[in-house]
């Protein structure tokens, strides 16, 4: 559903359920009053990647830097998203908040929606080359993160 | 994928947005003034407008054209016609006149 993949874009974006429902019905408000320009199906799921990547940096910006959100700052997960819930998936998505918006953008349309390289590309206004970069580095970094937290290595 | 990307995979799990979401969002919809066509709107509608100039203009030229070809066989058979009577009175004519 539509619904579920624009939330959670906010979600694993900003951590926090309040300020990712409110982006993802911002989303929705403005889907609504640009309806007229929908073309396909494709295209609304186009636009609402977009628009809710876009949205989540935003939203990312206005709040505190993320150098000051906490593990322990960071909303806990519901119930239901806590059945699938491991303890390193927990930190995971964790350390994906920790990153730079363009490699968390790149990370979470890249797993999250898997999206291809070129598809993130064009949600992104990036080329595809960059695109790659931000994913490897935020891979390299989520590598480190996991191994010096739970011992792991790759 | 590696390991590793499958477990960010499973991290990154799509997640329903909390109870009443979608309540919340008609309630805000429903509060919002009314909508003002977007310029997208007009864009179409003039899209649409000439479309429809355009069609009824070729629709018009193609009706004059059918009522243009009608009256021509008309007039054609009428000429066929009046050609076979011009041509049955003259042989009447010259059959009288042979007679005489």
């Amino acid at each position: 559903m539509h619904k579920a993949m624009v939330y959670s874009i906010g979600w694993h974006f900003l951590h926090d359920r309040h300020a990712a429902e409110e982006m993802a019905q911002e989303v929705f408000l403005q889907l609504h009053t640009s309806w007229a320009g929908i073309q396909s199906r494709e295209h609304l799921l186009f636009w609402l990647r977009r628009t809710a990547t876009h949205r989540a940096i935003d939203a990312g910006r206005k709040r505190r830097t993320k150098a000051e959100i906490t593990l322990e700052e960071a909303d806990e997960p519901t119930m239901l998203e806590r059945v699938h819930d491991t303890l390193l998936s927990s930190y995971l998505n964790r350390m994906v908040g920790t990153l730079p918006d363009k490699q968390r953008s790149a990370i979470i349309l890249r797993y999250q929606e898997e999206m291809e390289v070129e598809e993130i590309a064009r949600t992104l206004d990036m080329n595809a080359s960059t695109v790659k970069t931000h994913i490897a580095r935020g891979l390299e970094f989520l590598r480190g993160k996991v191994s010096r937290r739970l011992g792991r290595s790759e | 994928m590696t390991p590793f990307e499958e477990d960010l995979k499973k991290a990154l799990a799509k997640c329903e947005p909390p109870d009443g979401f979608t309540e919340r969002l008609a309630e805000r919809i429903a509060s919002l003034p009314a909508r003002k066509a977007s310029p997208m709107y007009w864009r179409w509608a003039a899209v649409a407008a000439a479309a429809a100039i355009l069609f009824g203009g070729v629709a018009r030229e193609h009706q004059h054209h059918l009522e243009g070809e009608a009256a021509k066989e008309k007039l054609l058979v009428a000429m066929r016609i009046t050609s076979s009577k011009l041509q049955q009175a003259q042989q009447q004519i010259e059959e009288v006149e042979r007679k005489q």
